[in-house]
């Protein structure tokens, strides 16, 4: 469904529990197919996020949706700050998931976990660029 | 703009962006700085000084603090050399510097960082000195300097002995390493 038709609440709120229910799936990880070696290029850079969707579905999903409402809080911070913050919830309660889950416990295991959602780092970086660059001393 | 996000929905875009940026491969880190420009690299550093600035008590605090110092450190380690010679970088030791005295400041507030906090702390700082002391000495950064005297001057009471040995270690090689005028 396209998002334009998607922008009631209610609607939301059900599509980050379809979301969090995808997400505290038992084998939500292997289902993504975590990268063994994974380094960037120049070339990948701007295409990483349709990568990673294209080869890593649910990861892809959930980065989609956290690109397209960060997109909004930089547009808009103080509207419908609660939504977000609920979409926020489910990927951190993700992330408490991966950490703590007793299978992925070694190093490698959280790096290889870590760079599906690498996009992540590269959409907050890159949006916030024109917010704080006059703004050395004080952010 | 980030910062003006509501404390709680701030939190919540922080604390992901930092538990992704630990976990991340350093090598990955290393070849998305490569390709980054100094801007771009600059906001990196914004962000994390933000999380610094927004994470003060509890154990969380102590978690994106030592994310911090270990991205500072990296940075430091493959590009601090090349921090003289560019003058776009400047912003960006700024931003470093900034970041290293919220933490120094976060310790004087919790009545002191733990012992392993300190450590990790003074390595970060023993690279800064060592890799590009004529910036830090320079004049816009003489807060920096005020505040790092200082808490090493303190830190050298620490009732740690390692602790102050280190403290004492490190002033000394900030008296040795400062330009002459």
């Amino acid at each position: 469904m396209k998002r334009q038709h998607a922008t009631s609440p209610l609607f939301q709120t059900f599509k980050f529990l379809f979301l969090k229910i995808l997400s505290q799936y038992e084998h939500y990880v292997p289902l993504n197919l975590p990268p063994h070696n994974f380094t960037v290029t120049e070339a990948e850079l701007a295409q990483l996020g349709r990568a990673i969707k294209d080869n890593h579905a649910l990861a892809g999903l959930m980065l989609d949706e956290v690109g397209y409402y960060f997109q909004l809080a930089i547009n808009d911070p103080k509207s419908d700050s609660l939504l977000r913050t609920q979409l926020m919830i489910v990927l951190r309660a993700l992330f408490v998931k991966h950490e703590s889950d007793l299978r992925y416990r070694n190093r490698i295991c959280q790096e290889r976990i870590a760079t599906l959602y690498f996009p992540y780092l590269l959409t907050v970086s890159h949006r916030v660029l024109h917010a704080h660059t006059n703004n050395v001393v004080c952010c | 703009m980030l910062s003006s996000l509501p404390e709680l929905e701030l939190e919540e875009w922080l604390v992901c962006f930092m538990y992704v940026l630990k976990n991340t491969p350093r090598t990955t880190v290393q070849s998305w700085m490569n390709l980054e420009p100094p801007k771009r690299r600059l906001n990196l550093f914004n962000v994390i000084d933000l999380s610094v600035k927004t994470f003060v008590k509890g154990g969380l605090s102590k978690q994106i603090d030592f994310v911090a110092l270990d991205i500072i450190a990296h940075y430091l380690q493959h590009y601090g050399s090349s921090v003289e010679d560019k003058d776009e970088a400047s912003p960006l030791l700024k931003r470093i510097t900034f970041t290293l005295q919220r933490i120094f400041h976060k310790g004087e507030e919790q009545l002191d960082n733990t012992s392993s906090m300190l450590s990790v702390l003074f390595a970060t700082l023993r690279l800064l000195l060592n890799t590009c002391p004529r910036p830090i000495f320079a004049d816009v950064q003489s807060e920096f300097v005020e505040t790092l005297i200082y808490e090493l001057m303190r830190q050298c009471n620490h009732f740690d002995p390692t602790i102050r040995a280190r403290a004492a270690a490190l002033l000394y090689l900030a008296i040795s390493v400062c330009p002459l005028p």
